[in-house]
């Protein structure tokens, strides 16, 4: 018995696994072994790592092993094999924010998340890829190069948390953190065919400054919303320290939430928000899955929230705050050589607007809050495609490497809800013609984390996608 | 002069459905009931799996070159990564990540079904017509940079080489001939020898009604172009001359016209001034490629030429314009 279920250690979740550290049937350094193999065998063809720490990873096994054997564990995901986005600072690792100006030495402080990880008693195993500053929705760049979608490897991962993505879908590690500015954990999450989370804005506290204030939002990418819980249940509650938004207490019990089913609950589907396009396969896939969410005891019915697309507003305030990000790198000519051309373009963008346009892009959002206060009123949850399309070809910016306003054309249904703050999950529900995967978004009022969660966790028990067992070339 | 029509001439071997299933299984490593469906050329198969979804199974007539199997499935693939909006079908990959396959004389392509219902099943009004002209753009757009060595291969129902058809004439009912000849005639003299200096590019070459799909509850919304198995290279003016032809109105054939054109957006003043001849072109086309099949194959005759009498009408009604205005 043992035997088989060790063989299967790298295919196993978090709470998996600490079932099995907890009956001494796996340790926690087997666990991590597992996957630093998994890194090793499947992060050539993907790129989803900026750097591994096998003997850092294996030394935090050993000390969450003593603790299991001592039966005083951190917290249920003591132990559990973790990345960490390359946007959040790791003690030991060069913190280089996908760029080529950042820092070459080992960071020496970390934030208020790490922390809160730390004290969970994970194992990090390393950190995973961003394009330069999370600045854009795919994970190529200057100081990584790019990160493959594991599903077919000529196609972009999705970003900016796409190293997460990826890692998450091919299991080298459990529990992936990531960050989620305008769609960053759910458009791959998406693309490449795992579970991700932005949660409420304030429930993961920031202690830190961004220049993206209320839009950058942390949160984790999992292969299942189990372990999605565990990660936000060990990094959520206030904190005297936060920055930005506010978190109230006390944190729910999010697990205990996942077991109450669907039955009831009132879903508002959209198919496009009544302003994108949406490609037929994807649409079709989408509404499967809405009707199976109906057949789960869901009360469906089709409706839009009835908000003109803000993509111009979201454009303001992104790129001012990316603009100051790139301002605080000392932006001189000859290191903004070595910058990515696109995130050079925003900058100039970003200085170029005036005060009253920042501020006349704040009040769209204001609005935008109060319209989706208003749905809720009505719905428990939104419904609809986390994306219009499936991944796009590696490499570009834009598909079919046609330019067009900005990255954010193409996702037209995540920044909506980085504006509000609202809790948004991509659950994998199915794939297009050409075996890439297709993800349902469901979003929740303000602080109704627990709401989407269960959806997800319904949807994920009733109609589980299949999971990859090695990157599948093009 | 280029032959064409081989393609055309084929008559293919009957697969069974029980084949069918075999040949899913054993290249897609899909299980599930499949059905047989009606096609021109190829033998077409609904496989759906045991979860309800179903697919198009197409195993090709045995008189397609495998290189224009090929071309058809990378220009789907090549449409879809340009611009995933375009309701094309998607290609299922095999289980070595192909595109399609062969089995012994034939290939095999499996593609995904598209919603809607045909233009062709229900009125077409101008809204239609504009959305129609506007994805026709949006097509040529998206393969404006696709090449392939194929779409260099002649085809029967490419209108550029029409002229050639002039030899089945005889096989069109007398009192249709003079017109017909004419309008070849027309075609061959004021634009065959432009047609080298028009934007040229790979075409779809096949708007037709029954290749376009449409919402049935919002009938100005396409929701499919199927059929990618007229695809060539010619000047865009074939392609907008096809579609063109297909959403003409033999009451009213130069506004139907003008409808879509106002969805494709600018043309070339050239290719303005040489569309009416093209669009006649293709209406001639229309009588005599079936005439031809129909000598061909006596059994099917009613079936082949069943379009043809409106056909001629709408040649005629076009006859009175020169033009467009």
């Amino acid at each position: 018995m043992d035997v088989i279920l060790k063989a299967d250690l790298g295919e196993m979740t978090a709470a998996e696994l600490s079932r099995l550290f907890a009956s001494g049937g796996a340790s926690p350094v087997e666990a991590a072994q597992a996957s630093l193999d998994r890194i090793e065998r499947f992060n050539p063809e993907v790129n989803a790592f900026a750097h591994v720490t096998p003997e850092m990873a294996l030394e935090q096994a050993r000390a969450s092993e003593a603790r299991w054997k001592a039966g005083a564990p951190l917290s249920p995901i003591d132990g559990a094999p973790t990345t960490i986005k390359e946007l959040t600072p790791v003690k030991g690792i060069p913190h280089r924010r996908g760029s080529k100006l950042g820092a070459h030495e080992p960071a020496a402080q970390e934030f208020l998340i790490m922390e809160r990880l730390r004290a969970a008693g994970v194992t990090v195993l390393g950190t995973t890829t961003s394009p330069e500053f999370g600045w854009k929705g795919v994970t190529h760049g200057p100081a990584f190069g790019n990160t493959l979608n594991p599903w077919r490897t000529d196609r972009a991962s999705g970003g900016s948390s796409g190293g997460a993505a990826v890692a998450a879908a091919l299991n080298m590690g459990v529990l992936h953190e990531g960050s989620d500015g305008a769609g960053s954990i759910r458009i791959p999450a998406s693309w490449s065919g795992c579970f991700g989370i932005k949660p409420s804005f304030g429930w993961i506290p920031s202690d830190t400054f961004t220049p993206l204030f209320e839009l950058a939002h942390r949160g984790p990418l999992t292969r299942t919303v189990e372990d999605a819980t565990l990660f936000m249940a060990a990094t959520a509650g206030p904190d005297p320290r936060q920055m930005y938004g506010w978190c109230p207490s006390p944190v729910p019990d999010w697990t205990a939430a996942l077991a109450q089913g669907v039955k009831g609950l009132r879903i508002g589907y959209s198919r496009n928000l009544g302003y994108a396009e949406v490609s037929p396969d994807v649409a079709a896939v989408v509404d499967r899955a809405a009707a199976r969410v109906a057949e789960l005891g869901a009360i469906v019915e089709e409706v839009d929230p009835g908000f003109a697309n803000p993509q111009d507003a979201l454009i303001a305030l992104w790129y001012a705050g990316e603009a100051l990000s790139v301002d605080m790198a000392d932006p001189t000519p000859e290191r903004l050589a070595l910058m990515d051309p696109g995130l050079v373009e925003i900058w100039r963008k970003g200085k170029a607007l005036t005060g009253t346009e920042v501020v006349a892009a704040e009040q769209v959002r204001a609005t935008l809050r109060v319209t989706m206060a208003q749905f809720h009123q009505r719905y428990d949850a939104l419904m609809l495609p986390t994306m219009p399309t499936t991944a796009i070809e590696a490499g570009t910016d834009f598909p079919g490497g046609v330019k067009g306003k900005d990255w954010s054309d193409w996702s037209p249904f995540t920044y909506p809800f980085n504006m509000t703050g609202q809790p948004a999950v991509s659950v994998p529900c199915g794939m297009d013609g050409g075996g890439l995967p297709v993800g349902l978004q469901f979003v929740g009022a303000m602080y109704r984390d627990d709401i989407v969660l269960r959806l997800a966790a319904a949807y994920q028990a009733a109609w589980p996608e299949q999971t990859l067992s090695a990157p599948r070339r093009a | 002069m280029t032959v064409t029509g081989i393609e055309l001439a084929h008559r293919a071997e009957i697969i069974t459905p029980g084949r069918a299933a075999a040949i899913a299984q054993h290249i897609y490593g899909l299980q599930g009931r499949v059905e047989w469906l009606w096609g021109e050329k190829d033998s077409n198969y609904r496989l759906t799996l045991e979860d309800g979804q179903a697919f198009l199974l197409k195993i090709l007539t045995p008189g397609e070159d495998p290189g224009v199997t090929a071309m058809h499935s990378a220009a789907l693939a090549h449409v879809e990564l340009r611009d995933p909006f375009i309701p094309v079908q998607r290609v299922i990959r095999t289980r070595t990540g192909a595109l399609d396959a062969r089995i012994e004389d034939r290939s095999v392509r499996l593609v995904t079904f598209l919603p809607g219902v045909t233009q062709g099943a229900g009125p077409v009004d101008d809204a239609q017509r504009h959305a129609v002209g506007a994805l026709l753009a949006r097509m040529q757009a998206a393969l404006v940079d696709f090449t392939h060595p194929s779409a260099h291969h002649p085809l029967t129902w490419n209108t550029s080489l029409s002229p050639s058809l002039a030899r089945h004439i005889p096989l069109l009912p007398p009192d249709w001939r003079e017109e017909v000849a004419a309008t070849l005639a027309r075609f061959r003299d004021v634009v065959v020898p432009r047609l080298p200096h028009l934007p040229s590019q790979v075409i779809h070459n096949d708007f037709n009604r029954e290749n376009i799909l449409v919402d049935p509850t919002e009938r100005s919304r396409v929701t499919g172009i199927i059929d990618f198995g007229d695809l060539c290279h010619a000047a865009r003016l074939i392609d907008v001359g096809v579609a063109a032809c297909y959403q003409q109105d033999t009451d009213d054939p130069v506004h139907s016209v003008l409808a879509m054109l106002e969805g494709y957006g600018p043309l070339l003043p050239e290719e303005r001034r040489l569309l009416w001849p093209t669009i006649r072109a293709r209406i001639a086309m229309r009588l005599l490629i079936p005439y031809w099949r129909a000598s061909l194959f006596p059994e099917q005759a009613d079936r082949i030429l069943a379009k043809c009498p409106a056909a001629w009408e709408q040649l005629r009604a076009s006859g009175q314009v020169e033009t467009l205005p």
